[in-house]
């Protein structure tokens, strides 16, 4: 659940300035969180339910449920599964160009660390 | 020794006796009751298009198809659960007066905003489970987009988005396109759509 947070509100950081209009002055090269366009509180208690009670037996279910799916991964699936944990920016490398990289584009790199910090402050707070 | 439940549980006898006169249905896990929240339009179509290419395949032959209102009952890790599932096919020769069944041999939901992490999550661990059960099918409701999940394959989900691809399922002899399902039912913020065999 944690992980499905932290992507969310790292694409929803990332791609924020790039929905932004183009003709928009910015007024500080650096983003200010009172600015960020994050949806409101119910958007994500909608979106994000609540999990079942603690030893419930939906609580069983959902763990049973996990360990169902992880017994019948493939190694392709466990793959995929590992690099979207480590979820940055690059993560779209296979659909936008093998170059882009870390290595090829430093600021994007940093700006991107930047953003998934920001969004692990978000969830912490 | 029994083991006795928590007070605030209901009995399955006692849910199946309430729920054969409730105004609304619920759905019954491990002692607890869950209300159903009614449908949309587009859910309810979807449902009986579905429903309706099963019901044309199997006239004449042994299984039948069943739709919403019939109940499934299964039973893990030493508690019993109560479903309505959206569409069902069984092939054990249901009593006419039967209330549930035990013995689906292909169950479907259509998935909705509020039920779809429970139909892609807890339905699907606990269909599984089923001995008879051979497919379970998810039908999207706001994309063309159907899942199928099947015994054969390891309960290994196979996605079908496109509208020509064809659902197949064996056990029951039946395959039928993604069109075929979503003729002539319009989805949220689309325009019907078409091109299934049965759309024509």
């Amino acid at each position: 659940m944690r992980t499905a947070h932290i992507f969310t509100i790292s694409a929803a950081l990332f791609l924020s300035p790039l929905l932004a209009p183009a003709a928009t002055p910015s007024p500080s090269p650096t983003p200010q969180p009172d600015v960020w366009p994050l949806p409101p509180l119910e958007y994500f208690i909608e979106h994000l339910p609540a999990p079942p009670r603690a030893t419930s037996y939906r609580d069983r279910l959902d763990l049973s449920d996990a360990i169902a799916r992880q017994a019948s991964m493939t190694p392709a699936q466990m793959a995929q599964a590992q690099k979207s944990y480590a979820f940055n920016v690059f993560y779209f490398s296979d659909i936008m160009d093998p170059k882009f990289t870390a290595k090829n584009y430093p600021k994007t790199a940093a700006f991107s660390l930047l953003a998934g910090q920001a969004a692990w402050d978000i969830v912490r707070a | 020794m029994t083991a006795l439940r928590k007070p605030d549980l209901i009995e399955l006898d006692d849910y199946l006796a309430t729920e054969a006169s409730a105004p609304v249905k619920s759905e019954y896990l491990a002692g607890e009751v869950y209300a159903m929240a009614g449908c949309t339009a587009v859910h309810n179509q979807l449902s009986l298009s579905f429903a309706g290419l099963l019901l044309a395949h199997l006239k004449g032959k042994p299984c039948r198809t069943f739709i919403s209102d019939m109940k499934v009952k299964l039973r893990y890790d030493g508690e019993d659960t109560i479903y309505y599932p959206d569409v069902m096919v069984d092939c054990s020769g249901l009593a006419p007066d039967a209330v549930l069944a035990t013995d689906p041999t292909v169950v479907a939901e259509v998935l909705s905003q509020s039920t779809e992490r429970t139909d892609r999550r807890e339905k699907w661990f606990l269909y599984r489970n089923i001995p008879a059960l051979e497919e379970y099918v998810l039908i999207d409701q706001i994309r063309p987009e159907v899942t199928v999940f099947r015994r054969s394959a390891h309960w290994s989900a196979e996605l079908l988005a496109v509208p020509d691809a064809v659902l197949d399922i064996p056990s029951i002899g039946f395959r039928c396109t993604v069109g075929d399902i979503y003729a002539g039912v319009p989805l949220p913020g689309e325009k019907p759509v078409t091109g299934g065999r049965n759309s024509a």
